[in-house]
């Protein structure tokens, strides 16, 4: 997820600090990291979204292609 | 032992994360409930590992992963069965399926090896993105302490759809009363077949994502310096390129 070299790294870490502080950057970070972690509990139990979130989000799934995802159609 | 000290770290690194991955981080090395400290050691060190090697470029690149054959580049003494799971999750997440898990827990591993197995492998990939992500350096690998798993499986599991059952949300036993509290989402509950383990991931979230009572109240940003909609838009985007749908 974090691909392209350590100095496109430090140049999108200053885009950050200078977009939202540096505590702003902490925590995107974290966020970043977490979901990059989540993901994978998710692909890899084959956990399915509960019936109420995916009467809910139908109609933004659609729109933006979500349902061609590999995992959407799982198990 | 290593200590989470992020202060080399160009920014101020709130404490609870550091907390939270250095728990996570030192009960990697400890015996857990299916696999010994050295597997688990050994896991992460795959996982590290992982993304050089060529057999699962070269799947990421094909039109199916499972129409490209051959060895993984593997250094962890592992069973095969194992780096195949750590490789697969850790390069292409986003094309496992069902009868590949099937494939992978019919007399290779146990349910409960495989849900451990992927628990340390996320916190693996929680902790090493994190500090790519703040510029700090990877953390040594957790030391290895002797022992042996517990072996213990819990009570009350239902099949809820997963590859492996879970914990229902006020379904757990006296051992499990304080997995939830009270509410287990759907991630909560998709690893909660090794609840032990599933308690360091959770905790691992709580720090940098939110709590499950501030995640079901889409007003709160979890007291975070960023708002909700910029927290949601980063985990979306981070979704995407992982193509996860869920």
């Amino acid at each position: 997820m974090l691909d392209g070299g350590e100095a496109r790294l430090a140049a999108a870490r200053a885009a950050v600090i200078d977009a939202v502080g540096e505590a702003g950057l902490v925590d995107a970070a974290a966020i970043a990291s977490a979901f990059n972690a989540i993901d994978r509990v998710a692909d890899s139990t084959g956990m399915p979204l509960s019936d109420q979130v995916l009467e809910e989000t139908a109609d933004f799934r659609e729109e933006l292609g979500l349902n061609d995802f590999l995992t959407a159609g799982a198990p | 032992m290593t200590t989470f000290d992020y202060s080399a770290a160009p920014v101020n690194v709130r404490d609870d994360i550091a907390a939270a991955q250095q728990k996570a981080w030192q009960a990697i090395g400890r015996p857990g409930s299916w696999l010994t400290g050295a597997q688990r050691v050994a896991v992460a060190a795959e996982v590290r590992n992982a993304p050089g090697c060529a057999v699962c470029q070269a799947r990421k690149e094909a039109l199916s992963p499972f129409a490209v054959e051959g060895e993984h580049d593997a250094i962890a003494d592992l069973p095969a069965a194992m780096i195949d799971v750590i490789h697969r999750v850790v390069t292409d997440p986003g094309r496992l399926t069902r009868p590949w898990f099937e494939g992978i827990v019919e007399g290779q591993l146990s349910d409960g090896e495989y849900i451990e197995l992927v628990i340390v492998l996320v916190l693996t990939v929680a902790v090493d993105t994190y500090a790519r992500a703040v510029g700090s350096p990877p953390w040594a690998l957790p030391e290895v302490v002797a022992g042996e798993p517990t072996r213990v499986r819990p009570e009350n599991l239902a099949d809820e759809g997963a590859y492996v059952p879970v914990i229902p949300s006020g379904g757990a036993g006296p051992a499990e009363a304080d997995l939830y509290n009270p509410f287990g989402p759907n991630i909560y509950r998709a690893i909660s077949l090794v609840p032990d383990q599933a308690r360091l991931f959770y905790g691992i979230l709580g720090a940098q994502y939110m709590a499950p009572k501030h995640v079901m109240d889409s007003a709160s940003n979890g007291g975070r310096a960023i708002s909700r909609p910029q927290i949601e838009l980063i985990a979306a985007r981070v979704s995407a390129l992982n193509g996860c749908f869920f």
